[in-house]
């Protein structure tokens, strides 16, 4: 769309981050999120993350 | 012109099944490759050479080679990741099939990369302060993901798009705003029956139903079984009146969450309806298609509507069935002659009941009813129109520039 979508979608959340920090607030819901263990360690991609998104998202029909 | 065509081939996906309807009116066109995720349950497409989709250099430096890529972005990241990470390194034409797209950057960010930071971030981008704030009530569990229609999130999925297409007029004002940046074009959902596979020899409505008295009107619900179905309230409206519980059989049929579907059938034993609802699960296409065809009455609520077109809605007219839609969205665009309405508020139960009531009562009305449903979406949504028309945008200018970013 435009070179500045285009710059923060491919930016690293550090240069997103740097440019502009998140709120307190936010800070917070983020360490309470990771706190949950609503975190994977796993790959966004292949066959193990497939899997785990249809466990969050149901099969499709 | 040599296109390449990166979609899922997974069986389980609608959009599997529209560029199993595309490709080969496509291919008739213009030199078509597909590439698509390997899956387990892939469909096989014999009308284009099929390459499998991985997100590395070597498939970026491939589909560079091509005049133009063809995105299908979809909200199921179980299908969907690879063409996304594609889309970020290439520019191309993206088919928006959703409205929504917050569930899969959500998901992709927040719960696989876990980086819920990047959403909280990229929220803001978007959408400033409101989106950030959002986004923290969704990382908090107090905000589903798709309770908000203005944080639709589909930017990201545009974001490297040198054209967009969507299915309807109503999905066209989700991305309207990028108009001046990015040619979007409305461009139909097309539908065929010849390209799917499976459909030979369908079951009888006696071999799905066995039990099933002959006058009992058989109201079918299609495809995939989710919230904004507003099943809860079909299920309400069918107890509500004598007329239905007597004169006529509901169907759900289709794979959805396994809570929502054992919620569902919590709700059938407290209605008392256990004889009057079934409840299949997943089903292959061709038992699905058994079950269209047996159909009187097609059952289609939708709200809040997440998508840009409803595949389901569309399998539904062509076998001839009225259709009972939500008066919402590009639901309410549908004629008069083929659909009747219900509201999204609180009229919606009883609107629903008088609704199916009166389709029930009335096998003339029916006949009538299905007929312009089958012949709307022979004219409306014909595959060989949708891929000349798909060509025609390829060959713009301002969308063919693609290539590697």
């Amino acid at each position: 769309l435009r070179a500045a979508d285009r710059a923060a979608n491919l930016a690293s959340t550090e240069e997103l981050l740097i440019a502009r920090p998140l709120s307190a607030e936010t800070r917070r819901a983020i360490s309470g999120f990771k706190a949950r263990g609503v975190l994977r360690d796993i790959p966004v991609l292949g066959p193990a993350a497939r899997a785990l998104y249809r466990r969050l998202r149901g099969g499709a029909q | 012109v040599k296109i390449a065509w990166l979609t899922p081939l997974q069986s389980a996906s609608g959009i599997s099944k529209y560029s199993l309807v595309v490709i080969p009116e496509l291919a008739r066109l213009a030199d078509v490759d597909v590439w698509a995720p390997r899956t387990e349950d892939d469909y096989d497409c014999p009308a284009a050479p099929v390459h499998v989709l991985r997100v590395d250099e070597a498939t970026v430096e491939a589909l560079g080679a091509y005049d133009v890529v063809i995105f299908n972005a979809g909200n199921n990241p179980a299908f969907h990741a690879e063409i996304h990470a594609i889309s970020e390194r290439i520019a191309g034409i993206v088919v928006i099939h959703d409205k929504r797209m917050h569930g899969f950057f959500f998901d992709l960010w927040a719960v696989l990369a876990a980086d819920p930071a990047r959403y909280a971030a990229m929220m803001r981008y978007y959408y400033g302060e409101p989106g950030e704030r959002f986004a923290a009530q969704v990382l908090s569990g107090r905000a589903n993901v798709d309770s908000d229609a203005r944080f639709g999130l589909v930017e990201p999925a545009i974001f490297n798009a040198r054209a967009v297409v969507v299915h309807s007029g109503d999905a066209e004002s989700a991305v309207a705003r990028y108009g001046e940046l990015v040619p979007v074009r409305a461009l139909g959902l097309p539908f065929g029956l010849a390209s799917m596979p499976g459909v030979d020899d369908l079951p009888t409505r006696r071999e799905l139903l066995p039990n099933l008295p002959e006058e009992r009107v058989l109201l079918v619900s299609s495809g995939g079984v989710f919230e904004q179905k507003r099943l809860e309230s079909v299920l309400r409206a069918m107890a509500s009146r004598s007329v239905l519980r007597e004169r006529a059989h509901l169907a759900i049929v289709g794979g959805g969450r396994r809570e929502y579907l054992q919620r569902l059938a919590a709700l059938v034993g407290e209605l008392g309806l256990d004889d009057v609802v079934t409840i299949t699960g997943y089903v292959d296409d061709r038992t699905m298609y058994g079950w269209l065809a047996a159909a009187d009455v097609a059952v289609n609520l939708r709200y809040p509507s997440m998508e840009s077109g409803s595949l389901s809605l569309v399998e539904q007219m062509h076998f001839a069935s009225p259709v009972v839609v939500s008066d919402t969205s590009h639901y309410a665009d549908l004629p008069d002659t083929i659909a009747l309405k219900i509201p999204v508020d609180d009229r919606e139960i009883p609107a629903l009941a008088e609704a199916l009531e009166s389709l029930v009562e009335d096998p003339a009305l029916r006949a009538a009813m299905g007929a312009a449903a089958c012949e709307f979406v022979a004219r409306q949504h014909d595959p060989a129109a949708y891929a000349q028309a798909l060509l025609e945008l390829a060959a713009d200018p301002v969308a063919a520039e693609g290539g590697p970013q």
